[in-house]
């Protein structure tokens, strides 16, 4: 039996929340520290990476509709993009603050593809509430990976601000549902 | 004090684990088995992946970090 979608999105709530916590670790104690220890400075692109590997299975195995798979694998491939750039800023083969252009860009791609590929209004159902929530809230988020990158000297304050918001990405992933209601509200047709 | 607030995140992590739960007891399975769920029911539940999220944080990262911060390792980079 394959687990139901709203598990897909518990388990990647999960990898959001741990990504969330190391980024906000390394803000706490500061890069230099964060980085004493090698495995640590890779954790961040490396879990980026994966997740857009286990997005791409999500995509090829369990996306039942056209939009569904064009939206995750969108997300598939920006996470691996912003990773893999990630990755050569951390062995030192980019050190331009701009290449923070390329985790705004991914994080701008995937709120809009959460809002493009969302169909129904806010209050449809619970899903498409956190559709909505989500895209807008990855859309506002830019502004931290575009603060690093023209601004580099507020890190701790564009740091913070990413890090949260991958908490708070966990959070609303947490919330979701298969079928579940709104405020009270429930689309007719809603659900699974 | 940033040394305390790395320790402190992952007992935090899992105590909004644990009160989740206890908010929402239907979410966890093994409090009321039912054979026509399946495992992913039984693992798959978010304060129970709440929980996962804040032991390994506490057990592999903040340890390390701790340690670092308070300068205890001065050898070369691992």
């Amino acid at each position: 039996m394959a687990p139901r979608a709203e598990m897909a999105h518990w388990l990647a709530a999960s990898v959001a929340l741990m990504l969330g916590l190391v980024l906000l670790s390394e803000v706490i104690v500061g890069t230099e520290v964060f980085r004493r220890r090698r495995w640590r400075a890779y954790l961040w692109p490396s879990l980026a990476i994966v997740s857009g590997v286990l997005i791409w299975l999500i995509a090829i195995l369990s996306t039942f509709s056209t939009i569904h798979l064009v939206a995750h694998a969108i997300w598939a491939e920006v996470a691996m993009i912003a990773g893999a750039v990630e990755l050569a800023v951390v062995r030192g083969k980019l050190s331009s603050p701009r290449w923070s252009l390329a985790v705004a860009g991914a994080l701008f791609v995937s709120g809009v593809s959460f809002l493009v590929h969302e169909q129904n209004p806010w209050l449809y159902s619970r899903a498409a509430f956190l559709h909505h929530a989500i895209g807008w809230m990855l859309v506002v988020a830019t502004l931290f990976p575009l603060g690093r990158a023209f601004k580099p000297q507020r890190a701790a304050l564009w740091g913070t601000g990413f890090a949260l918001t991958f908490v708070l990405l966990a959070v609303m992933l947490y919330a979701d549902r298969d079928a579940g209601s709104i405020f009270g509200h429930f689309g007719e047709i809603a659900g699974p | 004090m940033r040394g305390l607030t790395i320790q402190l995140i992952g007992p935090l992590t899992i105590l909004a684990g644990i009160v989740w739960a206890v908010a929402q007891p239907y979410r966890i399975v093994f409090f009321d088995p039912d054979r026509s769920r399946g495992f992913y029911d039984y693992v798959f539940q978010p304060p129970l992946l709440v929980v996962a999220v804040g032991l390994i944080y506490a057990l592999v990262l903040a340890p390390g970090l701790v340690e670092d911060l308070e300068g205890r390792s001065d050898g070369p980079s691992r």
